[in-house]
């Protein structure tokens, strides 16, 4: 995670498209240096938060068994806090008001990187869009690989502004199912220490 | 390898308990609180403490709380399971989700298919002979059949793309087992004879289409995928349209009338809208958190030791205030790449 002395501050709006459940979720992350703040207010388990950035097929969390269906298909009111610091090594979670929890900060890590553009380093984008009234580079690009002896493929359209991304639209070639992962306000040189401080 | 009250027991140290003396050979972790504990874990006295098989979170050292109330387990279903947990930990007192509470009649299809699909499950825990299987039951098994009716009659109409039940996607696995289920129950109904018009439809629908489904259905598998079994087959859409529909309409009857649920809850749930097979999606998963909180109460009222279900549920009755009091809860979900778990209290100790 590249230092940020200032800071960002970026509220998210994650969308999956196209599941057995359609849940819409709101992040706000704040990013300071190397400490980072992540809070997820659609009331998801971590692990489900998490796959929105780790998910194997890019398309966020898949439920295997009818109780995940069922349960990832309905919102529930709940948050989830994430603070990381990555110069301790750790994060500190804490779901709704329960008592917090210290883990290994590279546990939670992906939660904090989605949005920078570092991947695409070296890679020409595809055209110029605005979004965010910013001007973005788009690049369009695939993931790939097989489970249970099926192909997928699952095509990312990402859009960059500066170092940011803030659009990540990853979907499912065969089905159209995906992952939404949109900035929908951008604040630079805007987040205090407490923003990224954890309880104590 | 043996701690006792936070200190390495090493060979040639003095054992409290001579039966302990392989523990402190061997290398897997075991984390006692006192010796007492040493002895009454060999003579197999414990419940709450042991050694997890894996594939995840292989040969961690858990221990639960042990005293009057009730631990409240949270699991990811594709994580550490509770059959894993409760195997590991000799849990003689518990529900579970996937087991349920419902009434089935000895012999009946329905409970043939529902015994064949969990019979790993009661074997790892140790309760595949138990007469009555539902003291351990988290739920009603019907509103995930119904859910799955529901969920699947896009696919029958054509609105959604039955590629979505093959592989690489999951959702055809446990669609394809509660669709057998639903054939199952709806076969033991016509045996048993109708006993509502919602029956009378079902049973209507299963005697129409009996000769062109019954075979294909009887021969699904359990980890099979749906959008697999049914190549070829688009013969077959209409007709699972129709009896999925039927199957829907009796769930709806079921939950507005349930006993298992509260007379409120059955009121909250016949003011749903379920003018489609989506709104019918909300109706079937509130009542199974309904049943879900009836179930959680009884067993704290009955100083169960486990109740156990996924995360999601466990976080559904906190935040809605439908947790009974006192309960220490375990959310035992992964965290991301870490194999690392999460307690909402100091209770829930891994050692690795």
């Amino acid at each position: 995670m590249a230092p940020e002395a200032a800071g960002l501050r970026a509220d998210l709006l994650i969308t999956r498209l196209r599941h057995s459940g359609d849940v819409t979720a709101a992040q706000t992350l704040w990013r300071l240096g190397d400490r980072f703040h992540l809070r997820d207010v659609s009331g998801r388990p971590l692990n489900q938060i998490l796959a929105d950035a780790t998910g194997e097929r890019g398309i966020g969390f898949e439920p295997r068994s009818k109780e995940e269906i069922m349960d990832t298909r309905e919102a529930m009111e709940g948050t989830v806090d994430v603070w990381g610091d990555l110069a301790a090594g750790k994060a500190v979670v804490r779901v709704d008001d329960l008592k917090p929890v210290t883990v290994d900060v590279k546990a939670v890590l992906p939660l904090a990187t989605g949005l920078l553009a570092g991947d695409l380093a070296g890679r020409a984008p595809g055209g110029r869009v605005r979004f965010l009234d910013r001007d973005c580079a788009e690049y369009i690009s695939e993931l790939s690989g097989t489970r249970e002896g099926a192909r997928w493929v699952t095509k990312v359209r990402t859009l960059v502004a500066g170092p940011h991304v803030l659009l990540r639209e990853a979907v499912d070639a065969a089905t159209g199912m995906g992952l939404r992962t949109e900035v929908t306000a951008l604040a630079e040189g805007a987040v205090t220490s407490a923003e990224v401080t954890p309880p104590k | 390898m043996m701690w006792v009250g936070g200190r390495r027991v090493r060979a040639g140290d003095p054992l409290t308990e001579a039966r302990a003396a392989a523990f402190v050979a061997d290398d897997v972790v075991r984390d006692f609180a006192d010796w007492a504990e040493v002895t009454a874990y060999i003579d197999r006295a414990t419940d709450y403490i042991g050694t997890l098989p894996g594939p995840n979170c292989a040969g961690a050292w858990i221990w639960f709380e042990h005293d009057a109330h009730m631990n409240v387990i949270g699991e990811d279903h594709s994580y550490i399971e509770f059959n894993e947990l409760g195997a590991a930990v000799r849990a003689r007192s518990f529900t579970y989700e996937p087991f349920s509470t419902d009434v089935l009649a000895p012999g009946s299809e329905l409970a043939r298919v529902y015994l064949d699909e969990n019979r790993q499950r009661m074997n790892a825990l140790g309760i595949a002979a138990a007469p009555d299987h539902r003291r351990y039951g988290g739920e009603s098994l019907y509103p995930k059949i119904a859910d799955t009716t529901a969920d699947l009659i896009p696919y029958f109409t054509g609105v959604k793309d039955m590629a979505q039940q093959r592989p690489p996607n999951w959702d055809g696995i446990p669609n394809q087992r509660y669709l057998r289920m639903a054939w199952a129950h709806a076969h033991d109904i016509a045996a048993a004879g109708a006993a509502s018009p919602e029956e009378t439809v079902l049973v209507h629908e299963y005697n129409t289409h009996r000769n062109l489904l019954g075979g294909w259905i009887n021969g699904l598998t359990f980890r099979g995928y749906l959008g697999v079994s049914i190549d070829g087959h688009r013969d077959f859409y209409a007709p699972l349209r129709d009896f999925c529909a039927a199957y829907c309409d009796l769930m709806l009857q079921r939950a507005f009338t349930d006993p298992g649920i509260q007379p409120a809850e059955r009121l909250e749930l016949q003011g749903l809208p379920r003018t489609s097979p989506q709104k019918m999606l909300k109706i079937f998963n509130r009542w199974r958190n309904f049943y879900m909180a009836g179930v959680v109460a009884q067993a704290s009222a009955n100083n169960v030791r486990y109740a156990a279900m996924g995360s999601y549920h466990m976080n559904w009755l906190r935040r809605k205030g439908r947790m009974p009091a006192a309960v220490h809860m375990y959310d035992v979900g992964p965290l991301g790449h870490a194999d690392v778990a999460l307690a909402y209290s100091d209770a829930l100790r891994v050692t690795r």
